[in-house]
């Protein structure tokens, strides 16, 4: 079975994030179907000052010692660097791919090991190192680093290669695989159950913007704003008469919309399509002519047409 | 010795196509411009079936870029490959969609059809004297067997290169390798590999590609293109030049993303 950490709590240390703020993420990241929340000691520190956390979930600190787990106590597990020896039963071990064939692994002192970076490893023979990983005795985590952008596919194969424990954050924040493109992607290819659906990653999207002050790009994966925007008069068309032909997976799953933008590529089949949407009658409208405004009028605007701006334009050609 | 790859970007025409973007005619030239000092193996230069604006791009490019080849992209007919000649380009892309989905249900027409009207187009353009490439549009969904099928008439007829694309941009680098690997065993063409990033296995899915055999990436400047984007060509260029030779230099490579911003 796979278990999924979410570690975005534990990537939020640079921003100045408030208490509430923290707290409404949270409570949004619950709904997403993982098996842990990882976070790190301050952002627990500034949830509990608010109230407690939300019960009957499993929580991990990420801390820096063991003298800062023996702080808080109770937790589900404790995430922290190798070098801070301790006896802890329920702990697992950071430790950098790089670094791991000088460490040695003491069940009696940890639960785990969790493996950190592995970005490099992408154009080499993964899938066997993998296996070879996985086939040795130690109980391991895999938390891959987004260096060379496949920290998503990273965290898929391990999941794919019989890996139990992976590790992930929304938005893939703190150069990691991004949470929601993995629980897409095994979701698709029917490795990982996702019980209903994974629109709440609206919601969750819209607290990380607050928190961190950046807007993530609309053309990011799975929560783009605009992913499911089309212009080309092709793909329009291929969307009327069926969305799964140039779309993944339908927009609703993501908590998002398709809609039709009209510009320098746009056909005729776009153009009726867009008409219809918006409800203009079209039979007595020259529809070359108006195709033809349209590349025209996006060309010089160098910009898509706003759904006034191509109201207006069928005004001017009837 | 490193392995050597050449990269076909698509940013004027996949990226170009995507919402929110639109390049005028300075664009376009100064993009290409910038492709061809990069060293940039060939470039997707546009739809000549779009009409005139569409085509005056493509020759005010051709005027100024001679080392980087020049593509231009068409749907199955002959009249778009007509088009095409009218700017005779270095080659001819043809993009034939190959799933059952994108068969029966956009193009509204059976298998026999669409072997029948690829062969037919192919050897239309052949004859003309063009360079073709096709493009197997929706591959990640398709069959197989079918498109080993398609694959080898390609062959027998003389084409030499074919673009796998990842139309909805649903593979993992998995499942890229296993149906790379099968197309080169069984029909011995030269894959071109085109990602979408749906989920955020671009990079990731052109690295397998390349390790199955392929011998051609597609990418896009700032990964722009339908929905998520395509394989972004500074983020290609930086995962995989060690591994690779790609005839470019991550410098130019960034040189290349502050222009386009």
């Amino acid at each position: 079975m796979i278990r999924i950490i979410d570690n975005t709590l534990s990537c939020l240390d640079s921003y100045h994030a408030s208490p509430h703020d923290l707290y409404q993420l949270l409570e949004s990241l619950l709904k997403l179907p993982t098996t842990y929340i990882e976070m790190s000691a301050s952002v627990y520190e500034k949830l509990i000052s608010l109230k407690t956390l939300p019960q009957n979930r499993k929580y991990l600190l990420h801390v820096v010692s063991v003298m800062q787990a023996d702080r808080h106590p109770g937790l589900a597990g404790y995430i922290m660097p190798a070098e801070s020896f301790g006896k802890m039963g329920n702990a697992v071990y950071e430790i950098n791919f790089k670094n791991m064939d000088n460490f040695v692994f003491d069940e009696k002192c940890v639960q785990g090991l969790r493996i950190v970076g592995f970005a490099e490893r992408m154009a080499k023979e993964i899938e066997q190192e993998i296996i070879d990983i996985l086939a040795s005795k130690e109980k391991f985590e895999f938390c891959p680093k987004n260096d060379y952008f496949c920290a998503t596919a990273l965290a898929f194969e391990w999941c794919r290669l019989g890996g139990q424990k992976v590790v992930a954050s929304f938005a893939g924040i703190g150069n990691q695989a991004g949470l929601e493109e993995l629980l897409m992607a095994l979701h698709l290819e029917n490795l990982y159950e996702v019980k209903g659906d994974l629109s709440c990653c609206t919601e969750i999207k819209h607290c990380l913007e607050r928190i961190t002050g950046q807007n993530i790009a609309p053309n990011k994966a799975v929560i783009g704003e605009a992913i499911f925007a089309v212009e080309a008069g092709i793909h329009v068309d291929g969307i009327v008469k069926n969305p799964s032909i140039y779309e993944p997976y339908p927009p609703e799953f993501v908590g998002n919309k398709r809609h039709i933008v009209m510009g320098q590529y746009s056909g005729r089949k776009a153009v009726l399509a867009k008409m219809k949407e918006l409800q203009i009658p079209g039979n007595d409208v020259d529809l070359a002519g108006l195709v033809a405004m349209l590349q025209h009028k996006s060309l010089v605007l160098q910009k898509n047409l706003t759904d006034a701006e191509f109201a207006n334009l069928v005004r001017l050609v009837k | 010795m490193k392995k050597q790859l050449y990269i076909i970007d698509t940013t004027l025409r996949d990226g170009a196509q995507s919402p929110g973007i639109s390049f005028s005619k300075i664009d376009k030239i100064e993009i290409a411009k910038a492709l061809e000092k990069a060293g940039v193996y060939q470039l997707e230069a546009g739809i000549p079936a779009m009409g005139a604006s569409e085509k005056e791009a493509i020759f005010a490019i051709k005027d100024v870029c001679k080392k980087i080849l020049i593509a231009t992209w068409n749907r199955l007919n002959i009249k778009d490959i007509q088009h095409s000649v009218d700017c005779s380009p270095d080659i001819i892309h043809i993009s034939v969609p190959v799933s059952d989905l994108q068969v029966y249900q956009k193009l509204q027409k059976n298998r026999l059809w669409l072997k029948k009207q690829m062969l037919a187009c192919v050897d239309y353009a052949l004859e003309k004297g063009f360079f073709v490439t096709i493009g197997f549009e929706d591959a990640s969904r398709a069959d197989l067997s079918f498109m080993i099928e398609m694959g080898t008439a390609l062959q027998k007829l003389g084409v030499k290169q074919l673009r796998f694309a990842d139309t909805v941009g649903i593979l993992t680098p998995h499942t890229t390798q296993v149906k790379v690997r099968s197309l080169i065993e069984h029909t011995g063409l030269d894959i071109e590999f085109h990602a979408h990033n749906d989920l955020g296995m671009a990079v990731a899915n052109s690295i397998a590609a390349a390790r199955a055999g392929a011998s051609f990436i597609d990418t896009t400047i700032n990964g722009i293109g339908e929905r998520t984007g395509n394989c972004n060509f500074y983020q290609f260029v930086k995962a995989a030049h060690s591994f690779y030779d790609i005839m470019t230099a991550e410098l130019t490579a960034q040189e290349m993303v502050q222009l386009l911003k």
